[in-house]
């Protein structure tokens, strides 16, 4: 678990500098990327020009770009509105959503000290998917202005309700407790999303939104997860220190001042915002929540701390490379297939090499 | 001045675990909590260092009710360390004393030096935990609790695990920190000639109830290990007046035995 002989500071470091360059290059790539493909230079001056000046119907993140970084310029050139107004969204909810859900599977992983709890298998995932299929069967797939808000509200509603299920008079929620009635959620949410989608005949479209892709997001996707997910990391980081107590077992953590209840509670109230956002914007992307948190641990050390910040990077950096190679394999390609193949064999290799996860 | 459990109830649904129970432990002093399996030893000091409520009865800290604290507050005070306590992977001796300061701010390096000292454990800093032996490991998560600086600690089984002469290492320890840091000490303990060596007081269990509670060589007596353990014993005593038990055999039935 602690490979050479790096204090977990300059280890943290090192991975915050190389998910770093990872996500600036892999985001330069992508955004050259797409129906005509400009240069590196052509991207550079794009965006050293500034955005468009936002319309009407702009977000409020777009009206924060321009008020940032907008040159003042009123005559935008093509390359200008394909980067700002079409690609550089894409980049962004890849960066927000593979972050967000890297940092749910943190916080879950972290409260119940299970390598195997992840925003997916504790039932958010499902939740979102139930809702966002049950938009799509009322009003089809073509509505999907009001799609992200039901998938947010149905990842955090199924956060309360297993965290409600697992809860005992007198003991409070234990880790075994929230796994199992998470396992089960996910089975009967899985089983009526499914009766929907064959039911109402939506199951094309259902499966289109379920492969997640990022291949529609634009402007108000970004600026929609946004807050979300900028509070949810920031208070995951607040929970970092309790949540290195929580490591020690229940009793210890209590015994060192630990409110272990309001832990769990807060923690998974925010893995369920961030998966909420995540999911809502980019679809149910698997994989990264459960593997991200184990790569970062496993290169860095077990200090929340630093486990955090290096998993939001690391998940940002896996998802949005994972979407330059889908869109290379083809357009057709779902993100979430690649994350699977681009992460599995990689976590592999660390499990081979790195002795003592235990 | 003391911990003190007032006619302490603890119930698991519609299971009694203790039942009245009542003790206190003063600073400086080593109090065993001895008794069979399943007497509800556990049970009492999990009440005790507030892991648990009690269905009935009050624990206080130096007179004030020790659920009434902020979980700081309390965690500055009392420390209590499980029978079997989680060692995530890969943390580093060092690393798990320094969670010790975690009530305190700001969290004194000064400190942790000091307990890893007091515990022994200053050549193993920079080793895992996960890679120590089994009383060295002891060791570590004792200098994580006496980082934690408090006026009392509790401990759950903490020779469970141990060879006797890791058994004895950890005792020893605990025993002249009680003296020299004017710690109170109370830990659960099953082998009684380990509890007479470390104890200046038992307190006795049996069913729920406290049984016995008193100085160490005026509760361990043949009767005393009859009437609680059913074991026929003879109990010597060496020229300080320590008690040493020698086991003869079970007593065909403990059950016939009189209350005590």
């Amino acid at each position: 678990m602690t490979p050479g002989r790096l204090s977990s500071r300059l280890r943290g470091l090192i991975f915050i500098a190389v998910a770093l360059t990872v996500l600036a290059l892999v985001s330069v790539l992508s955004i050259r990327t797409g129906a005509s493909d400009l240069t590196t230079d052509q991207v550079l001056n794009a965006l050293g020009a500034g955005p468009p000046e936002p319309g009407a119907g702009a977000t409020w993140l777009e009206r924060a770009a321009w008020w940032v970084f907008g040159t003042g310029d009123n005559e935008p050139t093509p390359d200008q509105r394909i980067v700002w107004s079409l690609r550089l969204p894409r980049t962004l909810v890849a960066t927000l959503a593979g972050g967000a859900l890297a940092v749910s599977g943190v916080l879950l992983q972290g409260i119940m000290r299970n390598p195997l709890a992840a925003p997916n298998i504790v039932g958010l995932t499902s939740g979102a998917s139930l809702a966002a299929t049950l938009v799509i069967a009322a009003v089809g797939a073509g509505a999907s202005a009001a799609l992200p808000a039901w998938a947010f509200a149905g990842a955090v509603l199924t956060g309360l309700l297993v965290y409600g299920l697992s809860w005992q008079p007198g003991v409070g929620v234990t880790p075994i407790r929230l796994v199992l009635a998470g396992v089960a959620i996910t089975a009967i949410l899985s089983a009526v999303t499914t009766l929907v989608m064959i039911t109402t005949g939506s199951a094309q479209a259902v499966t289109l939104w379920m492969a997640g892709s990022l291949g529609a997001v634009s402007w108000p996707d970004a600026s929609a997860s946004l807050p979300y997910v900028g509070a949810g990391l920031a208070g995951a980081f607040l929970l970092a220190r309790s949540l290195d107590l929580m490591q020690l077992g229940e009793d210890s953590a209590a015994s060192l001042g630990t409110r272990v209840q309001w832990v769990r509670f807060g923690a998974i109230g925010l893995a369920s915002v961030l998966a909420g956002a995540a999911v809502a914007a980019a679809g149910p992307i698997g994989f990264v929540g459960l593997i991200v948190p184990h790569i970062t641990r496993m290169l860095i050390g077990p200090r929340h701390a630093w486990v955090i910040p290096c998993a939001a990077l690391g998940g940002a950096a896996l998802l949005t490379s994972a979407d330059l190679v889908a869109r290379a394999l083809s357009e057709q390609v779902p993100v979430g297939i690649v994350t699977a193949l681009l992460g599995g064999p990689y976590f592999l290799l660390l499990l081979y090499r790195v002795r003592a996860l235990g | 001045m003391s911990l003190h459990a007032n006619a302490i109830t603890v119930r698991y649904g519609k299971t009694l675990a203790v039942e009245g129970a009542s003790c206190a432990i003063a600073r400086a002093e080593v109090v065993g909590i001895i008794g069979p399996n399943g007497c509800g030893k556990s049970s009492l000091v999990r009440a005790m260092g507030a892991l648990l409520r009690p269905a009935d009865g009050l624990v206080t800290l130096d007179d004030a009710p020790v659920r009434s604290l902020g979980a700081r507050e309390r965690a500055r005070r009392l420390a209590v360390l499980p029978q079997a306590p989680v060692t995530p992977p890969g943390i580093t001796v060092v690393d798990l004393v320094r969670m010790g300061r975690a009530p305190h701010r700001p969290p004194h390096a000064a400190h942790v030096e000091r307990a890893m000292t007091d515990a022994d454990v200053l050549s193993l800093r920079d080793r895992p935990v996960s890679s120590l032996s089994g009383g060295e490991r002891q060791r570590a998560w004792i200098a994580m609790s006496l980082a934690q600086q408090t006026d009392y600690l509790l401990l759950d089984e903490p020779t469970a695990a141990l060879d006797v002469g890791h058994a004895i290492g950890v005792l020893d320890l605990v025993a002249r920190l009680a003296r020299e840091r004017s710690l109170g000490v109370g830990l659960v303990i099953h082998d009684l000639n380990l509890a007479a060596r470390a104890c200046t007081r038992l307190v006795a269990m049996r069913d729920g109830r406290v049984v016995a509670d008193g100085p160490t060589e005026d509760v361990l007596t043949s009767d005393f290990v009859r009437t609680v353990f059913g074991v026929e014993a003879s109990v010597e005593r060496d020229a300080s007046g320590r008690p040493t038990c020698r086991f003869e055999g079970v007593v065909p039935d403990p059950r016939a035995i009189s209350e005590v």
